[in-house]
């Protein structure tokens, strides 16, 4: 099995398609529905190559848990992609290593996930 | 006199006498200077009603004659005459008559001189003038009368001259009016005081009335005077003809009437004022005491004229406000404002007030004039509009709010369906076997997409339905406990148990005459908001069977509800929390609120922000003829 993706969002049939397309492409994806859970892996594990992190989750924002993930040593480099149906930029976080506006295709996830993850390393 | 005295007399004086009595019938006399002898004829004596004896025969006899008041008078002609070479003179003088008394008569006299121009004889004849100077003197008085008459009457009264139309007379009144001396006036035509277009129309008219040879009543005419700007005049043009019946002159009489206009247009503009009634108007000293009121100010404030005539406004306006107004007023010369009024009745109106000043002869104002229009019905009319206005903006906002949500909502089942389909794709090109083995996990989750999708589109239906009330309810005797425990077991499907609900269900069945499709909806909504906004703790839905509905309470244990968003939540596309964090169309609770209520019933919530929320549906249990909507 390839790197570990981390698929955060709280809407169980998107996170489970993505993950099976992540997989498909060759890597690990582990799901994740809750920010608190987030932190708690990236505490304890190590580094994940790339997160899919979904915006607008109950809780917490997906703006707020990447500002967590940067406060975390493992996560701090992590490329993370943001995935929102929002078109709006202004509701967006700067500086991320990339942004899936859904609906996107399982070809774009891929290209996404691939381009980010090469970028790192 | 005897005959023979007469022949003697005539043997004394001459023939001249005596033929010139008898040829012209006159009293004649004769005084011969040197002898100082003075005869009179007998015609004479008769005149004076006094014998030749009583007349005497010198100078000084006859002058006894003569009025003593003119007596030194009639003496000083004579020596003037006599010493100046003067050959005639004539005079008039009173004479006492024994029987007429004072009579008036005309002495005509000829002075006879020798070689050396010495007088030696008077020779004269003497007329009785008593009636023709009396009937002079009472023309002279009628003809005085008639000036004082002309001259006092009030009315400007000219006459002109037919022909050239000159002034030839005008009054004292006319003098007045025009502001011109008699002197300036008379030989002048109109041309010389008037404005040419006015004098063209003048002189028109006064030709018209010499041409027509009668009188032309000008009702109104407008004059230009020196001092008093222009006049209102009524005159009246009359021709005056001469003895042959040619026009010879032209009188004028005019009146006057600008006060009478004036107070006449004041009449009507006053009855004008006070017939008024959608206005009030009325004067206010600069006290702000009341002088005047209309009709429109007693219907209006409900205060007839004797209430509030000399009295302060002090009730109706409050008294600082009227004090600003009335400063602003007589500092700008004219305020309009909006205020409020406390009518005769304690209500409080809105009125459209004008003030304006009036001024007298200084710079201060004298007077207010006010005119106010009760303009309460446009002020509500206008608050109601820009409450609908407000209200309909908050609808457009949150329509667009709502739809901005509802387009991202429907993106997340979509992308997930679009990254199926690629992954059917992908699984058909890597390992046709790996798809088949995947077949049915990836159809059952395609089917659960359209569920969703479908969902939602009955949520927008409903949405519309509810909105424009098309909503119908179908009835029918269901078990509420068994549409719950229905919907709970699809919530725990779909959270794959992952999500703890509990239904409490003391009787395990509360049955009403409902919707069961609607209930169910109801139950989901509430069952949705519950896991949503429930932190994943436990939920709990509890039914109660209650005399008179049903009691259904969801309890979560999340994040709660503020207070002030207890009662908002039910509204459309509201919701407690920013869609920043939670997905959701924001009508699950309007939708609800709205089914509960079609259903007769009542939804509530309580909430400690924190410590979860519990929402309760109060569902009566209803007929299958219960009201449709």
């Amino acid at each position: 099995m390839g790197p570990v993706i981390l698929v955060v969002d709280d809407d169980d049939d998107l996170r489970d398609t993505m993950s099976l397309v992540v997989e498909g492409a060759g890597y690990k994806a582990v799901q994740m529905s809750r920010a608190a859970d987030v932190i708690a892996y990236a505490s304890v594990s190590p580094a994940p190559a790339a997160i899919l992190l979904d915006l607008m989750m109950p809780g917490m924002t997906g703006a707020e848990l990447r500002e967590r993930l940067r406060a975390i040593p493992a996560t701090a480099g992590t490329p993370i992609v943001v995935v929102t149906a929002f078109r709006d930029k202004r509701h967006l976080p700067t500086d991320v290593a990339g942004v899936l506006f859904k609906p996107f295709s399982a070809d774009d996830l891929i290209a996404e996930v691939e381009r980010v993850v090469r970028l790192v390393n | 006199m005897a005959s023979g005295e007469t022949k003697d007399r005539r043997g004394e004086t001459g023939g001249l006498l005596v033929e010139a009595e008898e040829l012209v019938g006159v009293a004649a006399w004769a005084w011969d200077v040197v002898r100082d002898q003075v005869t009179y004829s007998d015609g004479l004596c008769r005149l004076l009603g006094r014998s030749h004896a009583e007349l005497g025969h010198t100078f000084l006899n006859a002058m006894v004659l003569v009025d003593e008041a003119t007596r030194e008078r009639c003496a000083s002609t004579i020596r003037q005459t006599i010493e100046t070479g003067c050959e005639s003179y004539t005079v008039e003088l009173p004479v006492e008559h024994p029987t007429r008394g004072q009579i008036s008569v005309q002495v005509c006299c000829q002075v006879v001189r020798d070689c050396r121009g010495r007088a030696t004889r008077f020779v004269g004849t003497l007329l009785d003038v008593s009636e023709r100077q009396g009937a002079e003197r009472r023309l002279a008085q009628q003809q005085q009368f008639l000036d004082a008459i002309i001259e006092n009457i009030p009315d400007m009264i000219f006459i002109k001259d037919a022909v050239t139309l000159r002034f030839e007379r005008f009054n004292r009144a006319g003098e007045q009016l025009l502001g011109y001396e008699r002197s300036e006036l008379l030989g002048k035509s109109d041309f010389d005081f008037f404005p040419r277009d006015q004098a063209e129309s003048f002189t028109a008219r006064d030709r018209e009335v010499l041409a027509g040879r009668s009188v032309i009543d000008v009702p109104e005419e407008r004059v230009l005077t020196r001092h008093n700007g222009i006049r209102i005049l009524h005159t009246k043009k009359v021709p005056l003809f001469d003895e042959d019946g040619r026009p010879s002159h032209l009188l004028g009489i005019s009146e006057d009437i600008t006060d009478k206009k004036r107070a006449e247009e004041f009449r009507l503009s006053d009855l004008l004022v006070r017939s008024l009634d959608e206005y009030a108007v009325f004067l206010l000293d600069v006290e702000g005491r009341v002088r005047t009121w209309n009709l429109g100010a007693e219907r209006v404030t409900g205060y007839t004229d004797s209430e509030v005539i000399g009295t302060p406004l002090a009730h109706l306006w409050d008294e600082a406000g009227l004090g600003s107004a009335l400063e602003r007023a007589a500092s700008e010369g004219c305020v309009t404002l909006e205020v409020t009024w406390r009518l005769k009745d304690e209500r409080v109106i809105w009125t459209v007030v004008t003030l304006s000043a009036v001024y007298g002869d200084g710079d201060s104002p004298v007077l207010f004039g006010v005119v106010a229009k009760d303009v309460t019905s446009r002020r509500r009319s206008e608050g109601e509009r820009e409450a609908l206005l407000t209200r309909l903006q908050e609808a457009l906002r949150l329509r667009d709010e709502f739809l901005s949500v509802a387009s991202h909502e429907l993106r997340t089942p979509v992308a997930t369906l679009k990254l199926q389909a690629g992954l059917f794709s992908q699984l058909l090109k890597r390992s046709p076997d790996e798809l088949v083995a995947q077949l049915p996990k990836l159809v059952t989750r395609l089917s659960h997409q359209c569920d969703r999708l479908e969902r939602m589109v009955d949520a927008l239906l409903d949405v519309s339905r509810l909105t424009a009330g098309r909503m119908e309810l179908h009835r029918e005797l269901v078990d509420l406990c068994a549409i719950a425990s229905q919907v709970i077991g699809r919530a725990r499907e779909d959270t794959r148990g992952s999500q703890e609900i509990a239904l409490v269900c003391p009787g395990n069945e509360v049955r009403g005459f409902w919707d069961p499709l609607r209930i169910d909806q109801i139950l989901t909504n509430l069952v949705s908001i519950a896991m949503k906004y429930g932190n994943a703790l436990p939920v709990e839905v509890c039914i109660e069977a209650q005399p008179d509905t049903a009691l259904v309470r969801v309890s979560d244990h999340g994040i709660g509800i503020a207070k002030q968003d207890c009662e908002r939540i039910f509204g459309q596309f509201e919701r407690a929390v920013s869609g920043r964090h939670f997905g959701g169309f924001g009508m699950g609770l309007f939708i609800t609120e709205r089914l509960v209520t079609a259903h007769g019933g009542k939804i509530s919530v309580e909430s400690v922000p924190g410590e979860g929320a519990t929402f309760s549906v109060e569902l009566p249990y209803g007929s299958r003829d219960s009201g449709r909507r």
